[in-house]
């Protein structure tokens, strides 16, 4: 439905930022993946500000007003995306 | 804006004179609190300064010149003002807020460590010796100036949260959980805190007091386990004896004695406390007896029941010995 | 501009003789004490909006007995027993009994007429929502009166409210009160995502359609996703104090914390559930005021949207001093700061919209000025507190409580107040009057201020919250008297204007003073009990303005339907993209079902409460029952197809996914799905801290494995079913074929708790086992409700009422039946095969 696909964006941040905090918190309390854990939740963000960037370009066959709408939602979401890279990269550990 | 001025120049001035305090975050005595205090007069300053950008804008949008209407009126102001701004300014200040995560996040060994247990309505504090001893306290933090203590928090009964403003930001005390917060103070001083998660009954209550000694009183204050202590005086020894046959020691511990309840505050050291009753009242003679004696009326909800079965001159007694210098006597 | 031409409009004058009187006919409002039955939209408005408000003043005055107390050191004006029972319930009346309702009600009384439509798609169901709120909220009220009221702040953490340390029946009162505040939330939503996606005038494409359906589209997609959590968590903490199921209690491998993720989960969504519809409001009033459209109307959608989303990954930041370990926090503190760029952007949208108009300054512009400032400072101090850091010393002090007044009252209450003054000259015979406005506005504004701001302050001086009182030592003397004036000043402004409401608002459906504003959209058309006389084509987000003639047109009954087409209340279902019209929706006049099931509902909860259990039962009961009658004449006979004008005939009944009914049952699964989503957290969080208390595997799964595969039946079965659909067959296939997958379906849980219980599972053992509980009683809760709508769908078959033709009952069945079916078998999945894998 192009109402939902609209507002595919924000879920897909919703999706990145789920996944690593969960991800943050498998490794702070249970030590699972945690050689890889930042790598992975890394690559999780990396993917999402890909994809989002993705849907940015590809507005052919939307209705005009849900795509306007859609593009000003991955420019949000991009930016809230790439917050996510700053307590990786500064806080390193738990 | 004119009516707003003579407003301003009393709340700025309430402010600054009003910074200083024993239980402030305006007043900082350690280097974590005063990295906050920098941070908040710096959010201060930004949150002040778009806030004016605000009022400006809305201002000259409804009133203001036509060119700068105009401008204000495109969409394009809206994505520069909306979007493209606070991106720059809150991009700083994340970077700017974890850096300063990261500097508090030392896991360098502590000077020393205590445990702090948060129950309802007072602080459990234990030092650990680190020969496996521990000496038992109670609403009261004891340590060296310039030196880290690591505070190890838990709590057997409800959520609290130790919050030591001029010190540090606060750690709450979970039940299941152990947590830790940090403290070191730059200076001598005697700093208050309080609970500060709403923990039922008397919270607001529940306070206590971090009390920073030059590293060398400190040092013979925590090991003063061989000095010598003038013997009890007859008033003293009365109370002692009453202490005992009233059943206090069925809750309060007093090192060395018969006494080794430890559903409340350990005594011994009262009487070189800052408060009774968990930051309630100054110790004082007077002060214990009437806590002794009407705890209910002035700690309304608290674990200690009133025991208004005392006459004056016992009360007197009681206080006498309970303000008398003890040993603390370590424990396994 | 647009210029319609006679001959466009779709339907000629002069209209026949008696279509206005049928119209109103269709439309009467009950009269006398009957009133109570009523189900019109604006009717259900006045009720919901007035009992909000009421509640507003209620917690209001103890906000006065808290300042009170606070006003000197050591004050001895209340008790810390009565004091602690005031707080808690300052906190939760004006959350939960006003601020939600309010907006709530603002889209009930103004979105159907706003839209150009006749009434909500549902009815009854907003009847119900509202009665079932005003009885329980009074109920959980009272209890004040009595001493019984909560006492554990209105976010009640456990441990501090397990039977334990709160061992009163006031937490029981907050958990189950909470109950039916929900449930109305939830009604609320269903109602409106439906309106605003189907209800629409024709040609008011999503592009076209005011910004406050917007707002509230997204407000009430995030109730469907946020309130589950915390019926979730209520229902736990109850089970624990009734039950002994330890989900909050590390003691036996519970966590307190688990308690503060589900609350904060829906927590934080809260506040922008109750600021997002605030923002819409002002969004409708700033173009009117300055006489202009609304500049960045499409990045203003992209606000809220993303307000809506981003607010759902802020929760922890309500927890940053429970030593979450700093990179968790970091991650909050990253979207914290991102959920301020939306609300940035709405802003500055405001502010161009000032620029491009001439502001005048009637009330309802101050209101909103007010807003801005007061708003703008609280989301200010608001990303202070998003640095965790700072926010380790303001958490849990004065600067927060600063903080949030600033942004609920800047942001809810001063919109609330510019929409008062703004909208009540369509709802009123007069409106109200500008100049006791420009003073009411005056003593909030400053009041407001004087009594929050210092608190900013006084929380960083070392005053926390919740204290009922605090030594004259600190110095915190003044500032606290200072905050005290300024709340009596700030209720001085609220006294005045009850006083002008008293004097000058007088409800009407028909002769209200009118559009004195000249403002744009449909709301502002003149209105009777059955909202515009006809139905305008809408070609532009201002039809008031692009179309001068258009009152007029409307009000002579030249636009689509403009009579009553069946004899029933009817209004037009559209499509949801471009609102093309699909279908003439039959909708139900006034009744005593809603009402009284409503009661009984919120009978239910609160007896049970006192743990009457069997009268509580039998009010459930009677309850169901109600809702039974209520539903019995749904899904009606088609009356063929209607001529709406213009040429366009359109059916009176519609089946499947374009169906008004089918959308309320996605909705509703949806809620489901969250609920169970927040349950699949629970589980899985604590494993993740507690894994030492995991249990080991236990005996093989034969009776998870027979459970799965009589779920799978009972699917089978239910669609099967509908092929015995056509009236030719009879009663007894249809029913024997879903009895049977009735039977299957409910033997499923069964089977599962017998295996379980086997292996020597109990509830209240452990943190773990109370989970498996829990989610054994979310699959009961689904499959008793199929079960009663199961029958009801037998005994309509029976009726003669479900076939073919009229096969709404089962479709709905059928939904959420296969629904239930997939949720349980993911929880089996998850409680048999987890254990196995999980080290």
């Amino acid at each position: 439905m192009p109402l939902l696909r609209a507002i595919l964006p924000p879920a897909i941040w919703f999706f990145c930022f789920s996944l690593v905090y969960g991800l943050a918190t498998l490794v702070c309390a249970r030590g699972i993946l945690a050689e890889t854990g930042a790598y992975v939740a890394a690559g999780v963000i990396v993917a999402g500000v890909v994809v989002l960037a993705l849907d940015v370009t590809h507005t052919a066959g939307r209705p005009r007003s849900l795509s306007a709408i859609s593009i000003g939602l991955s420019v949000l979401s991009i930016i809230a995306t790439i917050w996510l890279l700053a307590p990786l990269l500064l806080l390193r550990s738990c | 804006m004119k009516g707003i001025r003579p407003y301003l120049v009393i709340t700025c001035s309430i402010a600054l004179a009003g910074c200083e305090g024993t239980q402030s975050a305006l007043d900082p005595h350690g280097p974590a609190a005063a990295r906050i205090a920098i941070l908040t007069w710096f959010l201060l300053g930004l949150a002040t300064a778009v806030l004016g950008l605000v009022i400006a804008a809305t201002w000259l949008a409804i009133g203001g010149p036509d060119s700068v209407r105009g401008w204000l009126g495109r969409q394009r102001t809206v994505v520069a003002g909306g979007i493209v701004f606070p991106t720059v300014v809150l991009s700083g200040l994340l970077i700017y807020g974890l850096w300063l995560m990261r500097a508090d996040a030392s896991t360098s060994t502590p000077d020393l460590r205590i445990a702090v247990t948060g129950e309802q309505w007072w602080w459990r504090v234990t030092y650990h010796l680190g020969d496996g001893r521990a000496i038992e306290s109670a609403n009261e933090i004891r340590m060296p100036v310039g030196r880290t203590v690591a505070l190890t928090l838990t709590s057997p009964d409800v959520i609290h949260s130790l919050w030591i403003p001029s010190l540090a930001g606060k750690v709450d005390l979970i039940p299941g959980r152990s947590t830790t917060l940090r403290l070191k103070a730059d200076r001598a001083g005697i700093y208050r805190g309080a609970c500060a998660e709403y923990c039922g009954g008397p919270h607001a209550l529940m306070a206590l007091h971090a009390v920073a000694m030059p590293a060398q009183d400190f040092a013979s204050w925590f090991s003063a386990h061989g000095a010598t202590l003038p013997a009890l005086d007859d008033a003293q020894t009365r109370g002692g004896q009453l202490f005992l046959s009233a059943g206090c020691g069925g809750c309060h511990a007093i090192d060395g004695t018969e006494a080794r309840g430890i559903i409340g505050p350990n005594l011994t050291d009262l009487g070189s406390r800052q408060t009774i009753g968990a930051g309630l009242l100054p110790v004082s003679r007077e002060n214990v007896a009437r806590f002794v004696a009407r705890g209910q009326h002035l700690k309304p909800g608290n674990r200690m029941p009133q025991f208004d079965i005392f006459s004056d001159e016992q009360l007197s007694d009681l206080a006498s010995y309970l303000l008398a210098p003890k040993q603390s006597e370590p424990h396994d | 501009m647009t210029d319609t031409a006679i001959s466009d409009y779709p339907n000629p004058l002069p209209r026949p003789a008696s279509e206005l009187a049928n119209l109103e006919r269709a439309w009467a409002l009950p009269r006398g004490l009957r009133i109570l039955t009523a189900v019109n939209n604006t009717v259900i408005g006045y009720f919901y909006i007035g009992t909000a408000f009421l509640f507003f003043l209620l917690a209001g005055i103890l906000a006065l007995l808290i300042r009170l107390q606070l006003a000197v050191p050591s004050n001895t004006f209340l008790s810390q027993e009565t004091y602690n029972q005031i707080f808690t319930m300052h906190g939760t009346v004006m959350m939960f009994l006003f601020a939600v309702p309010v907006v709530e009600a603002m889209g009930v009384m103004l979105l159907p007429q706003m839209l150009g439509a006749r009434d909500l798609p549902f009815p009854r169901l907003s009847a119900f929502a509202f009665w079932a709120y005003f009885v329980g909220g009074l109920v959980f009220f009272s209890t004040l009166f009595f001493d019984l009221a909560p006492d554990g702040g209105w976010f009640m953490y456990p441990p501090l409210t397990s039977t334990r340390f709160s061992p009163g029946v006031g937490a029981d009162f907050w958990l189950l009160g909470i109950g039916f505040i929900e449930i109305s939330a939830i009604a609320g939503a269903i109602e409106i995502i439906v309106g605003v996606l189907r209800t629409r005038a024709p040609g008011m494409s999503l592009q076209k359609m005011p910004i406050f359906a917007w707002a509230m589209l997204v407000f009430a997609g995030m109730i469907v996703v946020a309130f589950p959590a915390v019926i979730l968590a209520t229902m736990m903490l109850e089970l624990e104090r009734a039950f002994g199921w330890p989900f909050f209690i590390a003691d036996k491998g519970g966590d307190p914390l688990l308690w503060q993720h589900l609350f904060w989960f829906f927590g934080h969504p809260e506040v922008y559930i109750i600021f997002l519809p605030a923002a819409g409001m002002a969004s409708m009033i700033i173009p009117t005021m300055a006489r202009t459209p609304l500049v960045g109307y499409e990045l203003i959608v992209v606000a809220l949207i993303a307000t809506g989303f981003f607010s759902f990954g802020l929760w922890v930041h309500h927890m940053f001093t429970t030593g979450i370990p700093a990179i968790s926090l970091g991650f909050f503190s990253a979207a914290s700061m991102a959920v301020s760029l939306p609300s940035g952007i709405q802003i500055f949208a405001w502010i161009a919209t000032f620029a491009s108009g001439r502001l005048r300054f009637h009330t309802p512009s101050l209101f909103v000025l007010g807003f801005v400032f007061i708003f703008t400072l609280g989301g200010l101090t608001g990303v202070m507190v998003a640095m965790v850091p700072f926010d380790w010393q303001a958490h849990d002090t004065y600067f927060v409580v600063a903080h949030f007044h600033y942004v609920l009252i800047g942001g809810m209450v001063f919109p609330l107040f510019a929409a008062f003054y703004y909208w009540t000259p369509a709802f009123s015979r007069h409106p109200l009057s500008e100049r006791t406005g420009k003073m009411v506005f005056g003593l909030m504004f400053v009041g407001f201020n004087v009594a929050f701001f210092p608190m900013h302050l006084t929380g960083l001086l070392g005053m926390p919250r919740r204290v009922y009182t605090y030594p004259a030592e600190l110095g915190w003397g003044t500032l606290n008297m200072i905050s005290t004036v300024g709340a009596f000043m700030f209720a001085a402004g609220v006294l005045v204007f009850v006083v002008d409401l008293l004097r000058r608002f007088r409800p009407t459906m028909s002769d209200s003073a009118g559009n004195i504003w000249q403002a744009g959209t449909l709301e502002w058309l003149p209105n009777g009990a059955y909202a515009a006389r006809s139905v305008p084509r809408v070609t532009d987000r201002d039809p008031l303005w692009s179309e001068p003639g258009l009152s007029k047109a409307v009000e002579a009954g030249r636009w689509f339907m403009p009579g009553t087409l069946t004899g029933m209340r009817e209004t037009i279902i559209t499509s949801t993209i471009d609102a093309a019209p699909v279908y003439v929706l039959r909708l139900p006049g006034p009744g005593w079902t809603p009402f009284l099931a409503a009661v009984f509902t919120a009978a239910f909860f609160l007896i049970l409460t006192v743990k009457q259990v069997t009268i509580a039962l039998t009010c459930g009961v009677l309850a169901i029952a109600m809702m039974i009658a209520w539903v019995w004449p749904s899904d009606p006979p088609s009356a063929g197809r209607v001529d709406i004008g213009g040429g366009i005939r359109l059916p009176t009944t519609m089946r499947g996914p374009r169906s008004q009914a089918w959308w309320a049952m996605a909705v509703l699964m949806l809620v489901a799905g969250s609920l169970y989503l927040a349950w699949v957290f629970s589980y899985l969080y604590l494993w993740v801290v507690f894994p030492a208390q995991w249990p080991k595997p236990q005996a093989a799964p034969l009776h998870g494995i027979a459970a799965a595969a009589l779920l799978v039946a009972s699917g089978i079965g239910v669609s099967l079913a509908g092929r015995w659909l056509p009236r030719a067959f009879g009663p007894w296939p249809f029913a024997l074929c879903i009895g049977a997958s009735l039977i299957a379906l409910c033997t499923a849980p069964a089977l599962d708790i017998t295996g379980h219980w086997n292996s020597g599972w109990r509830p209240w053992q452990d943190g773990h086992s109370a989970l498996v509980g829990m989610g054994l009683v979310l699959q009961g809760q689904l499959t008793l409700a199929v079960a009663i709508m199961t029958l009801f769908a037998i005994a309509r078959r029976w009726a003669g009422r479900l076939h073919l033709r009229q096969p709404v009952v089962f479709d709905n069945v059928r939904l959420l039946w296969l629904y239930t079916v997939a949720q349980s078998l993911a929880g089996l999945l998850l409680m048999h095969g987890f254990p196995r894998v999980a080290t």
